[in-house]
């Protein structure tokens, strides 16, 4: 019992260190403002560079890029949360989440990409335009569907919770298999091999399309200026660089949940309490996840 | 332009079902003047503007000012500047705030407005009247920040004293200390607090902003 409730304890510190990388962290915060004030004047003399023809200016644009989006992940986001929490409760592979941080990463600067050109092409779209769809709609899209994935883990964890007091005597054997419920794994005994198990394809589309629904603000800049200079597959390429900068945070949120809920759960190998500590963690998670989310929407 | 710039930071702040932006996306320092009358009380305040590099490009290529990207404007695309971040929505209140006693004092809408283009630089600044002036002789506080925090500013300089020459102001800092105290206490709150949706997000602008505290001699 008392291993138990260390490892709970454990895996209740990785979310509460997701949490802190969520929202506060002063310091970081802090460093980050006065990087990204740099970063953002060095941004204008670069695409100023790159306009002028003036060599080596495109690297060096790209660098920044990468700083830029490096930077602007280190301070709060609704990726970063999302990916955290999803790691630290649900039993999903580390390659499999940094996966997700990296594909969720781009994607929200194809996002921004299709957003810009679309709008600009199709719709011939103001500047404000575009930032305001981005900031206000695609925000709070972003924010809506990242509440629903956490009332999904949720409701997953809780129907998990329910077969397993109601068919509890049965485990024994080895089997409580349900298919009918339409989920993604097979719900066999607790051991820990099961208890890694993949949870499909689903929950990575779910993560990827929820934080990729929204763009970076400083993306929409990148593209709106390249596009005006006409420095069309150089601004192109320079958001996606972006991208890869953002994703180096993400990834490394990712890595730390999924070790950290690893390391506790390792504790845990064998003991038949798995099964019942495992849907409370994952419960815990979803619940974060909709908190946060609606705490970033902001409802009144 | 500010006007547009301020829509959306209206939209994003000043709604309230918007988020709190969790990044600045405009970094501006601010200077600020306080303006005395000849009977010895303050007058108005004079706001001065210099935007970063980044958000000025973006500005000056949506007013269709400098289409070569150099940095710099003619004359008469200088012309065209006048004014632009002084069109100011319904919902959008300068970002200068002065409280003495802990109340707000009001201030004017923005007038005499300058702007300006260089080496790549957005400038502008604008004066603001205090229709009811606070007393000099207690301390009176001008704080530069924008509550949805879509512009972080710098107070840059020392402030300067237009009419009296027996007052003092003093800058302070950020108090990082405190505010990483109060984001802490609201973030235990926020899990405290469980399914609290209604919880309101810290808004940071306020502790995170650079103040001026202003205090003249008693008559």
């Amino acid at each position: 019992m008392q291993r138990a409730l260390t490892s709970l304890g454990l895996v209740l510190l990785v979310l509460v260190a997701v949490l802190w990388l969520a929202g506060s962290f002063t310091a970081l915060t802090d460093w980050a403002l006065a990087t990204q004030r740099g970063l953002q004047n060095q941004m204008a003399q670069g695409l100023r560079a790159l306009r002028a023809g003036e060599p080596g200016a495109l690297a060096a644009l790209w660098g920044l890029c990468f700083a830029y989006g490096f930077v602007h992940a280190v301070g709060p986001g609704h990726g970063k949360f999302l990916l955290g929490a999803y790691g630290a409760g649900v039993p999903v592979p580390l390659g499999r989440l940094i996966g997700i941080a990296l594909v969720a990463a781009l994607m929200q600067g194809v996002t921004a990409i299709a957003l810009v050109y679309g709008g600009v092409l199709l719709f011939d779209a103001s500047r404000e335009a575009l930032q305001l769809t981005g900031e206000v709609w695609l925000e709070r899209a972003s924010l809506i569907a990242i509440a629903l994935v956490g009332l999904w883990l949720m409701s997953r964890a809780t129907r998990r919770m329910i077969r397993q007091s109601v068919a509890a005597p049965a485990l024994a054997t080895g089997h409580g298999h349900t298919d009918a419920c339409g989920e993604c794994g097979h719900r066999h005994g607790p051991n820990p091999e099961e208890v890694r198990s993949l949870r499909g394809w689903r929950d990575a589309a779910l993560l990827v399309g929820a934080i990729a629904i929204r763009p970076c603000t400083g993306a929409l800049f990148v593209l709106i200026l390249t596009w005006r200079m006409g420095l069309v597959w150089q601004g192109v390429v320079a958001v996606l660089i972006m991208a890869l900068g953002t994703a180096a945070v993400t990834v490394a949120v990712a890595t730390a949940a999924v070790l950290g809920r690893e390391g506790a759960l390792a504790r845990l190998d064998g003991m038949a309490r798995l099964r019942v500590i495992m849907p409370v963690i994952e419960l815990l998670a979803g619940l974060l996840v909709v908190v946060l989310a609606l705490n970033m929407l902001k409802i009144s | 332009m500010r006007r547009s710039c301020l829509t959306l930071a209206a939209a994003l702040g000043a709604s309230s079902a918007a988020p709190v932006q969790a990044h600045p996306h405009i970094f501006v320092e601010a200077e600020v003047a306080v303006i005395f009358a000849e009977d010895g009380r303050p007058e108005g305040i004079e706001i001065r503007w210099l935007y970063d590099e980044f958000f000025s490009m973006l500005l000056v290529s949506d007013m269709g000012l400098d289409p070569d990207f150099t940095g710099e404007i003619s004359e008469e695309e200088r012309e065209a500047l006048d004014g632009f971040d002084m069109n100011w929505i319904e919902d959008y209140h300068g970002d200068t705030h002065v409280t003495q006693n802990g109340s707000p004092v009001a201030l004017s809408g923005p007038v005499e407005w300058t702007s300006d283009y260089r080496e790549g630089q957005l400038r502008s600044s604008h004066v603001r009247h205090f229709p009811d002036p606070p007393d000099p002789a207690q301390e009176f506080i001008v704080a530069i920040y924008d509550p949805t925090y879509f512009t972080a500013y710098t107070l840059v300089g020392q402030p300067e004293l237009r009419g009296r020459s027996d007052c003092t102001a003093r800058i302070f800092e950020p108090d990082w200390d405190a505010a990483e105290e109060q984001l802490n206490a609201a973030l235990d709150e926020l899990l405290g607090a469980g399914e609290d949706v209604e919880a309101n997000f810290p808004e940071v602008g306020e502790m995170f902003s650079d103040e001026v505290r202003l205090i003249c001699n008693a008559p």
